[in-house]
């Protein structure tokens, strides 16, 4: 569904990715780790259009995205749904007009048909439709990124979902709730989804499969047994912090998925 | 770790003597300056052809152009009527007094015609709306582009150019013209006010020679200027908005940059302006 290619970015003269080669089969999650700066945000906005590669190549449900025009990207977007860090909600609009904001702008859907949908899609992630008439700044951090979410389900049509640090700056009920929201939309709505977090237990609760970047490069793919066991050092850095917490949350992922 | 000091500094320790800085440094920092300025006016001019190709094509976003007429254009008007009502009585209170001792104080509503119209009207306009609005703008944009808003934009399909700077364009193309006329009246009546009550000017005088000056000469050197100005005050304050970096500190440099920017174009603007219309007219 998503497979990049020897993809080099560099900005300002500064190498951002080197070299990035990976692919997320359909239905798939995945999840980039990564310290910050290490290019993992770069990644899903080469894959959703944002920034071009310096080379390389960028496959989209298996067609080449590398000449593509601004419309070709435009119509492959609409099956894109992305949350960004924080949500990234339009602070001049209420919750409503953010939701729908995409069937606003691109559809002759009447006012009435697109307020059915926003509900829906609220109630999808487990908010009051009540909430329509707020303005962003008066939802907490947690209430954005489900609203975030709720924007990409009412708009599109997704088949795939990209996530950059969805549950960064949240408390631990907030964080769960958020991984809830992603795993059950992708067994539900069986989206492929690339998760991007420098948590790696947050990692272990949406899935099993993990890249590791570290300075623009993949250092790491595999399975959780896979990284438990890396020999790489920077992965066994990366993975020194949460040393106590890992026994218990490979143990967990291990039970759920036999 | 200790802050480096600047080549010259005014907070230099006491233990050390006060140095002027060797004139290679202060050459090296002008060069970086002027490099900087012309990189600037390249990422102006470059904005500036893709907010203009995108301007006349559709998709058209009526009701931002509808809220920013509302807010950049209505809400500015009281700046406007402030601006004309002092501008006006202090020109015409500067001139009264030459022109007195000249025995040509009956001509006050001719000069306040012609520099309102012509010259202080337009260019006070200029700078007031590009204080407010061109901050405004840069602020609003920055802060979308710090938080993903933009990149959010794009994703759902829709052009951040389009939707975001081309309405502004057309706002500030439409309504500086009128707030332009706005502050040449209430001007010309601030002037009228002075000759009246101070330099007790005839009424009927006053107004016969306000009449007399707006020829069309002056009205078209007077009211082609505005609309240059609104592009100026939207492309400059739009383009430091999207490409401020660095998070809030870099939206508040561009908000400053915007202003400086945008006042100084409008002031360069207005004297190639007047040189070229003059040209024309054959003045």
């Amino acid at each position: 569904m998503i497979k990049l290619e020897n993809v080099y970015l560099s900005l300002g003269g500064r190498p951002i990715l080197k070299k990035i080669s990976f692919s997320v089969a359909k239905g798939e999650t995945k999840v980039i780790l990564g310290p910050s700066g290490s290019g993992k945000s770069s990644i899903l906005k080469i894959i959703l259009g944002l920034w071009r590669p310096d080379s390389g190549r960028v496959f989209i449900d298996g067609r080449d995205m590398a000449g593509a025009s601004a419309e070709e990207w435009d119509e492959a977007r609409y099956h894109i749904g992305m949350i960004f860090q924080e949500g990234a909600l339009f602070d001049s609009l209420t919750v409503g007009e953010n939701v729908g904001y995409w069937l606003f702008e691109h559809t002759k859907m009447l006012e009435e048909e697109i307020e059915v949908r926003v509900r829906r899609a609220l109630e999808e992630v487990g908010l009051d439709p009540e909430l329509v008439d707020l303005m962003p700044d008066e939802l907490s951090g947690g209430m954005r990124r489900r609203v975030a979410i709720a924007r990409a389900l009412a708009s599109l049509e997704p088949k795939i979902m990209l996530y950059d640090e969805p549950t960064t700056g949240l408390d631990p009920l907030a964080v769960d709730t958020i991984l809830d929201q992603i795993t059950s939309l992708q067994k539900r709505m069986q989206v492929t989804s690339l998760v991007v977090t420098h948590d790696i237990a947050d990692a272990l609760k949406v899935s099993n499969r993990f890249i590791m970047v570290a300075d623009g490069e993949i250092i790491f793919e595999g399975s959780s047994e896979e990284l438990r066991e890396a020999g790489h050092p920077f992965v066994s850095r990366f993975l020194e912090p949460f040393k106590n917490t890992l026994a218990h949350a490979f143990a967990s992922f291990g039970q759920e998925n036999g | 770790m200790a802050a480096k000091l600047p080549p010259f500094s005014y907070c230099q320790p006491v233990s050390q003597p006060l140095t002027w800085p060797p004139m290679a440094s202060v050459a090296s920092a002008a060069n970086e300056r002027l490099k900087k300025m012309v990189f600037e006016a390249q990422g102006i001019t470059v904005f500036a052809g893709k907010v203009f190709g995108r301007a006349f094509a559709p998709p058209f976003y009526w009701r931002d152009l509808y809220e920013q007429i509302h807010f950049l254009g209505l809400g500015s008007v009281y700046l406007c009527v402030f601006t004309g009502v002092f501008a006006g009585q202090a020109m015409a209170l500067q001139f009264s007094k030459e022109m007195a001792e000249f025995g040509a104080k009956d001509y006050m509503g001719r000069i306040v015609t012609l520099a309102n119209v012509r010259a202080l009207g337009p260019v006070l306009t200029g700078l007031m709306v590009a204080a407010r609005v061109s901050s405004g703008i840069a602020a609003e944009i920055g802060a979308m582009k710090a938080s993903n808003q933009l990149d959010a934009l794009a994703s759902f399909g829709t052009d951040p150019i389009k939707k975001l700077a081309v309405p502004r364009l057309w706002a500030l193309f439409l309504m500086m013209p009128i707030l332009t006329i706005l502050t040449d009246t209430i001007a010309i009546i601030g002037g009228w006010i002075v000759s009246h009550f101070i330099v007790h000017v005839s009424d009927s005088l006053f107004w016969t020679n306000v009449k007399q000056r707006l020829l069309f000469g002056n009205l078209l050197v007077g009211l082609t200027k505005p609309f240059v100005f609104g592009v100026i005050i939207a492309i400059v304050g739009c383009y430091k908005g999207f490409s401020s970096e660095g998070g809030t500190r870099g939206v508040g440099q561009a908000t400053r940059e915007a202003v400086v920017i945008s006042s100084i174009s409008i002031l360069v603007a207005e004297f190639m302006m007047t040189k070229g219309l003059f040209s024309l007219l054959g003045w």
